[in-house]
C-alpha cells in the first residue's frame, strides 16, 4: 500500500472507513484529531480540525463534525456553520471566514495528504 | 429582587437521543425522555431541558439550531415573581403560564421566572488534608477513588453573546437588580442576582458580528477542583472533546474545564467560585490570556515512568 504514496505524503485513512456523507477525525496527537475528512461518494474533502473563531477543534465527540442531517459542518464550540465543499463559514461567530483546506487525493482506497501540514494553534 | 439563580436552561436541538446521551455522560440524572423532549437534573433539581428545535412550544430562536431557547431563573418568593411581572410588563409582553413568567430580555434572549425548584442539598464535606489544619478526611479514609463518578451539584451560570453588552447589562442591573461583580473591558460584565452570593450566574460577551449570537457556554458546579478534573477526565475518555481547560479563572476564581457540545455552545464543569456581597467593588481588566486564568493545563493519556 505504501508504495503508491510519495515520501512527501501520508495516508490518513481508508475511504471505506467513512460512511458516505459522514465525516471522520484523523491523525490524533495528544488526544486531538488534527484533521478531519468528509466523504461525498467517491470524493473526499479534508480540513484542519481548527475553527477560525478560536482555532480550537470542531467536534463535540470523536468523529462528530457534521449537522445531524449531514448537510454542513458545525463547530460544536460556539455553533459556527460551514459549507462542506468550500469550508466557508456561512453562519456563526466567524461568519465569512473559512476552514483551512488540506489538499488530498485518493490512492485506491487510501485518503492521502501531504506530510507537511499547517500547524494547529490555540489562537488565530 | 430575590432571584436565587438559574433553575433551568431550555435548548432546541437536532437530535434528542444524542443530546440525552451527552448529558448522561456529563453526569446529570435523567428525569424523563421521549422522542421529542427530555429533562436532566443536577443533585439539587436544577437542570437542562431539551426539545426538538422545531418544537412550536419553544420561544422563537435567536440563533441557528441547536441553541439555547430559554433561560429559567428561580425566585425565592411570590412577591419577587409579582414584582418581576409588574416591572417587565411596563415595556414588553409578559406571559404567565402555570405559575411561570415568560418574556424576553433586551438582547433577544427568552427568559422566564418561577418559584425555584432548587432543593436544599446537604452533601458530605469535600475533604482535603492540609498541613496545619485538623484532618480533612478521617484517618484511613481514601481520597483517590477511580470508581468515583462526580455528579454536577447545581446549575451554575450561563453565558450569552449579546449585540450590545452595555445595553444588556443595564437591563439586568436596572430591571432585575443584578449586581456586576467584575468586568472585562469592552467585552462584558459578570453578574449575580441578589438572591445568591455566587460571583456570577450570568456573563455577557459582546458579539462582533450579527452571526455571533446565542449561547456561549453553560456550566454546573462540582464539589471541588479534584471533581472537575476527575469528571472532565472521565468525559474525555468517553470521546468528548475539550474546548478549554482544565484551568482556573481569575474573575470568580472558579476551576474550569470546557467541552464542545451539541447545544450550540460549550459546556463546562466548574468548582470553588468566589462569593461576594454588596460591599464588593467590581474589578475591570482587558480580556486576554493573562486575565482569563491563573493556570491552564491539557489532559494527557494516563502514563507512568518506566522501570
Amino acid at each position: 500500500m505504501t508504495d503508491i504514496v510519495d515520501a512527501s505524503e501520508q495516508i490518513l485513512c481508508r475511504l471505506s472507513d467513512i460512511e458516505d456523507g459522514d465525516a471522520r477525525g484523523c491523525l490524533p496527537a495528544d488526544g486531538q484529531d488534527q484533521l478531519f475528512v468528509v466523504r461525498r461518494g467517491a470524493e473526499v474533502v479534508v480540513y484542519l480540525n481548527s475553527c477560525p473563531h478560536n482555532w480550537r477543534p470542531l467536534e463535540y465527540r470523536r468523529h462528530q463534525f457534521l449537522a445531524p442531517d449531514h448537510s454542513h459542518i458545525i463547530c460544536y464550540a460556539h455553533g459556527a456553520h460551514f459549507e462542506i465543499d468550500s469550508g466557508y463559514c456561512f453562519a456563526g461567530p466567524c461568519e465569512g471566514k473559512s476552514l483551512v483546506r488540506i489538499p488530498s487525493r485518493l490512492a485506491g482506497d487510501c485518503v492521502v495528504v501531504p506530510r507537511a501540514l499547517p500547524p494547529t494553534r490555540w489562537d488565530g | 429582587m430575590n432571584i436565587v439563580g438559574l433553575d433551568s436552561l431550555v435548548f432546541g436541538v437536532d437530535d434528542i437521543a444524542v443530546c440525552a446521551t451527552y448529558l448522561e455522560d456529563y453526569g446529570l440524572s435523567k428525569v424523563d425522555q421521549s422522542a421529542t423532549a427530555a429533562r436532566f437534573e443536577a443533585i439539587d433539581g436544577t437542570g437542562v431541558e431539551i426539545r426538538l428545535a422545531s418544537d412550536a412550544a419553544l420561544p422563537p430562536a435567536n440563533a441557528p439550531a441547536p441553541n439555547l431557547r430559554e433561560t429559567v431563573y428561580g425566585v425565592g418568593d411570590e412577591a419577587t415573581l409579582a414584582a418581576i411581572a409588574s416591572e417587565l410588563s411596563k415595556d414588553r409582553d409578559v406571559i404567565e403560564r402555570d405559575g411561570v413568567i415568560h418574556t424576553f430580555d433586551d438582547s433577544g434572549f427568552a427568559i422566564a421566572f418561577q418559584r425555584t425548584v432548587r432543593r436544599k442539598i446537604e452533601l458530605p464535606p469535600y475533604r482535603v488534608n492540609v498541613p496545619g489544619q485538623a484532618d480533612g478526611r478521617p484517618v484511613n479514609q481514601i481520597g483517590a477513588d477511580p470508581a468515583a463518578r462526580p455528579r454536577p451539584q447545581t446549575l451554575s451560570h450561563v453565558v450569552y453573546f449579546v449585540p450590545d453588552h452595555e445595553k444588556a447589562e443595564r437591563f439586568y442591573a436596572e430591571r432585575l437588580g443584578f449586581r456586576t461583580t467584575d468586568r472585562f473591558i469592552g467585552m462584558g460584565p459578570f453578574m449575580r442576582p441578589q438572591g445568591t452570593l455566587d460571583h456570577h450566574c450570568l456573563f455577557l460577551i459582546q458579539s462582533f458580528n450579527s452571526h455571533m449570537v446565542g449561547l456561549n457556554h453553560f456550566t454546573f458546579h462540582m464539589a471541588g477542583a479534584s471533581e472537575v478534573w476527575q469528571a472532565g477526565y472521565q468525559f474525555e475518555q468517553k470521546g468528548y472533546r475539550t474546548f478549554w481547560g482544565p484551568g482556573r479563572h481569575l474573575f470568580g476564581s472558579n476551576h474550569f474545564w470546557y467541552f464542545n457540545s451539541p447545544f450550540g455552545g460549550a459546556i463546562e464543569y466548574d468548582a470553588d467560585m468566589d462569593r461576594h456581597d454588596d460591599s464588593w467593588q467590581p474589578r475591570e481588566a482587558p480580556a486576554n490570556a493573562d486575565t482569563s486564568q491563573i493556570f491552564l493545563f491539557q489532559a494527557r493519556e494516563l502514563w507512568a515512568p518506566g522501570p
